[in-house]
């Protein structure tokens, strides 16, 4: 029994010691110093590897978003910003203010950083210690003392692939996100699911618009952490730009149940704040496209409620950052603010794509069905 | 530090295990005992640095007492002022830093008071609170350990070697965060033995089993089982359409993870002590195979029961039958004098010990209520004819059956993040929003759930599968329930060693996750 205590203490101390040497995760001075591959989305592994990228000279455009930006390339920036835009996507699915906060204060120590895309996603309406319990925080706060809980096995992996050369780190498999966004999409283009949306919508209607009485002192997360966040990424001369992702309309009577019954409310005034607070700040600029019922109203774009699908969509998004169009000012968010408060209250469930395979004879309706798998 | 902490396991723990051994050997008694009250200290410190300097303030303010009135003559009317001032500092610091009581009165725009009020809960005040009040209790009657353990106190060198056994006793970083609440008559005569600080591998080997078990249970049915509960319980708090099943799954996952949870603590704690050779009292004991909530409260947090017990419900009771007598009021409220009305206030004592929420208001009065009525129940003519006239098998089924329920709601209502989120679950559970948006994916849940369960009714606890090595202190003689196979099976050997590194390779598996102790907040 104590050999076996003493075997696992001894073997586990020299992992640590390897490991902690190698870094991995490039979180010290020391060590390996691995990189990502150019044309790499690393989608969920991205948490481990967020000082990797930052310290990365090759990257100098950090996108950081959420499931719903997830799908962007390297090449989908290029397209539109321009070659010199050398992109890494660390969007990771689920993020919450702390670890966040924590990503973004990674971004303002780099050196390498010329460009932010950043999402503004609806957990900035969570308080501003929520973390996602899958984040690592231990690698990116002050506290030395909890690095050793990095020492799991896939860091160990990690370090032996790194001490055998491998330094250079790539997806595992690229095809498997778009065979699961694929599905996602077929499984959610059912008349099933959008009967089950229309009857969520018809069930709130009368309390959609409710208001959460909350204002700009509410939000803790914006007013703690993400403004001072921008503030410094302007100060460093960083070109940020804050993209509010395409909800649809449907999103807020469905997620209702799950995020707040005054979700709508809370999402606006939120997003009012951050206007107020961050639309003056030189070198930021803030998007929305979400005023446009053709987009956000029309459930065909979606591969879930909350999650834009279309690639139309997605390429019109991040072109909007090279023409500046979509921005959102002091000016102009009250027009916008009631664009979409008004179109989601007087919302009916919409999807083109259903309307379209409806009306199809029976059998061209078979072989759309088959041609959107 | 939390235990499951690679760096608390690794690191900080040999190196105290291996310097309070050489000191043993080297210095003797006082030294090692010395070493272990500054290990607590150092484990304690990343909890807070104020918090640590509040708990060495408790340490010396109790001991403080506790000396003079030792030493002052029992007929002193000074004695009777310093205990009561002692206790008060332990009443008042509770009240301000766990409850916020200025915050509560003055509201948080006051000044001063509440800025320091507004401070995070100090870890562990309760338990070291209570531990250092029943100390307190102790020494004010004469207990014959407390005079032993004091010693005489002439020298400062006395002195300091005594403030460092209380401090080791109290702070003594195993039992420092979530209990057990130890009392000195079952610390001292453990220190006083010949066998105390002598190395041995049974004490080793028996602490390490119970350290593996206690991590498994934590790193991995209980943390497995927390997203769900946050899901379903956050669902809850707003209002929202859950379906009857999820919510179900969502009320048993949390009935499941604070069984783990509290369990994989109370075996890490009870390990960790036997390694330095000290066995604590049993806190947790197959609760939910209980056949009843006075069962249940015999088996979860023992040694909370029994503190509130002594100095609250005993007394209470105690008065209330008096005055009855004096008084020669009628049965019924005589009985409620000296039954229900301290039963209630017992347990609204107990709901609010883990914290000022109405949610554990709720869940006193409700246990509070659940006690009285089984209580009742238990005493009536047709319950004893009813158990004299059927198989034990059946009464227990029944008992349980019966149990099951109440205790589900109750500790979803505990879970709760306010009341009416506890009432909505239950509309939910009892509901029939079948049409409901799906809040998770259910088949890793309902699993582990199933696993969960089997274990807690079907396997041996950690306390009967080590029994042969008397691995702590009996709180309560209580019966072992269910399966009998695994009881005192386990002996040190290769065999037990190999399943044991099963359990450690599996939670180090989690290690990068680190969710604290739900008990760490009471």
């Amino acid at each position: 029994m104590l050999m076996a205590a003493g075997l696992i203490t001894t073997i586990y101390l020299a992992l640590a010691a390897v490991v902690i040497a190698v870094d991995p995760y490039n979180v010290y001075r020391w060590g390996a110093h691995p990189r990502v591959e150019a044309d790499v989305t690393l989608r969920d592994l991205v948490i481990d590897w967020i000082d990797v990228a930052a310290k990365d000279p090759a990257f100098n455009t950090f996108l950081i978003g959420s499931s719903v930006t997830q799908m962007y390339t390297p090449e989908n920036t290029q397209e539109f910003l321009g070659p010199d835009e050398h992109m890494i996507n660390l969007s990771y699915g689920g993020p919450r203010p702390r670890d966040r906060d924590l990503v973004l204060n990674q971004l303002i120590e780099s050196d390498t950083v010329d460009h932010v895309i950043l999402t503004f996603d609806w957990t900035y309406i969570r308080d501003p210690d929520v973390t996602n319990i899958y984040f690592p925080t231990f690698l990116y706060d002050d506290d030395i003392a909890n690095d050793l809980r990095m020492v799991n096995f896939p860091t160990i992996r990690t370090a032996f692939d790194i001490i055998a050369g491998k330094d250079l780190y790539t997806h595992p498999d690229p095809a498997s996100y778009q065979r699961y966004v694929d599905q996602m999409y077929e499984r959610f283009q059912s008349p099933e699911e959008m009967a089950k949306i229309d009857s969520t919508v018809e069930r709130y209607r009368s309390q959609i618009g409710r208001s959460s009485g909350k204002d700009c002192d509410s939000f803790h997360a914006i007013n703690d952490q993400l403004v001072p966040d921008l503030k410094a990424l302007s100060d460093k001369g960083v070109k940020v730009d804050v993209m509010i992702p395409i909800f649809s309309y449907a999103f807020y009577y469905v997620r209702r149940d799950d995020i707040s019954p005054t979700v709508l409310d809370e999402m606006m005034i939120a997003r009012r704040c951050l206007v107020d607070a961050a639309s003056d700040l030189p070198n930021v600029s803030i998007y929305a496209f979400d005023d446009d019922p053709a987009v956000a109203g029309d459930l065909a774009n979606f591969r879930e409620i909350g999650h834009v699908y279309d690639p139309g969509v997605l390429r019109k998004f991040i072109s909007a950052i090279s023409t500046g169009s979509h921005r959102l000012t002091r000016d102009n968010f009250p027009s916008y603010e009631r664009a979409v408060r008004s179109e989601v209250e007087n919302y009916h469930t919409t999807n083109t794509y259903l309307d379209m395979v409806r009306a199809l004879p029976e059998t061209e309706h078979a072989s759309s069905t088959s041609r959107t798998s | 530090m939390i235990f499951t902490d690679p760096l608390f396991l690794f690191v900080f723990l040999p190196i105290a295990l291996a310097v309070f051994y050489a000191i043993a050997y080297y210095r003797g008694k006082n030294a090692a005992l010395a070493v272990l009250f500054v290990a607590s200290v150092l484990f304690y410190i990343p909890f807070g640095t104020v918090s640590a300097i509040l708990l060495v303030l408790a340490l010396a303010v109790n001991f403080s007492v506790a000396a003079m009135i030792h030493f002052m003559q029992d007929g002193s009317r000074g004695r009777l002022w310093i205990y009561i001032s002692g206790q008060a500092y332990n009443f008042v610091t509770l009240c301000y830093f766990k409850y916020k009581i200025v915050t509560l009165i003055f509201g948080p725009s006051a000044d001063l008071g509440v800025d320091i009020a507004g401070l995070a809960i100090p870890a562990g005040i309760s338990f070291y609170t209570f531990q250092g009040a029943a100390f307190l209790a102790d020494a004010y009657s004469r207990e014959k350990n407390v005079t032993q353990f004091l010693g005489k106190l002439e020298t400062p060198k006395s002195i300091l070697a005594a403030f460092c056994r209380y401090g080791a006793f109290v702070s003594f970083f195993p039992q420092l965060i979530i209990g057990p609440i130890t009392y000195l008559s079952e610390f001292n005569p453990q220190i006083q033995s010949k066998r105390f600080l002598r190395l041995n591998p049974i004490d080793l080997a028996v602490g390490l089993t119970f350290i593996s078990i206690g991590m498994f249970k934590k790193v991995v049915v209980a943390d497995n089982l927390a997203p769900t509960v946050d899901i379903v319980f956050g669902a809850a708090d707003i209002g929202a359409n859950i379906s009857p099943i999820q919510a179900w799954i969502g009320a048993l996952a949390y009935m499941a993870q604070l069984y783990f949870d509290f369990s994989g603590y109370s075996d890490m704690a009870l390990g960790l002590a036997r390694m330095f050779g000290i066995r604590l009292p049993i806190n947790f004991f197959s609760p939910f195979k209980a056949n009843g909530f006075i069962d249940y409260y015999r088996r979860w947090h023992m040694t909370l029961t029994r503190v509130i017990a002594r100095f609250l419900y005993t007394p209470l009771s105690v008065a209330g039958t008096r005055y009855s007598m004096f008084n020669r009021l009628a049965p019924l409220p005589a009985h409620l004098l000296s039954l229900w009305i301290p039963m209630l206030i017992n347990f609204q004592i107990i709901g609010l010990w883990h914290g000022a929420l109405w949610t554990f208001c709720v869940f006193g009065l409700m246990h509070g209520t659940f006690i009285a009525l089984e209580t009742e129940i238990r005493a009536s003519k047709w319950y004893k004819s009813f158990k004299k006239t059927t198989s034990p098998l059946i009464v227990g089924s029944i008992e349980r059956a019966v149990f099951f329920l109440p205790l589900l709601l109750s500790l979803a209502m505990f879970r709760a993040e306010s009341v009416s989120g506890g009432f909505h679950l239950y509309s939910q559970m009892f509901g029939f929003a079948f049409d409901a948006r799906s809040l998770f994916n259910m088949r890793e849940p309902v699993m582990t759930l199933m696993a969960a369960f089997f274990i807690i009714y079907c396997c041996p606890n950690s306390v009967e599968l080590m029994r042969k090595y008397r691995p702590a202190i009996m709180t309560y003689e209580n019966k072992s329930y269910g399966l009998s196979i695994l009881r005192g099976l386990w002996r040190p050997g290769w065999v037990q060693a190999s399943y044991i590194s099963i359990l450690v390779i599996a939670s180090l598996y989690y290690v990068s996750r680190q969710p604290p102790f739900l008990y760490q907040g009471f």
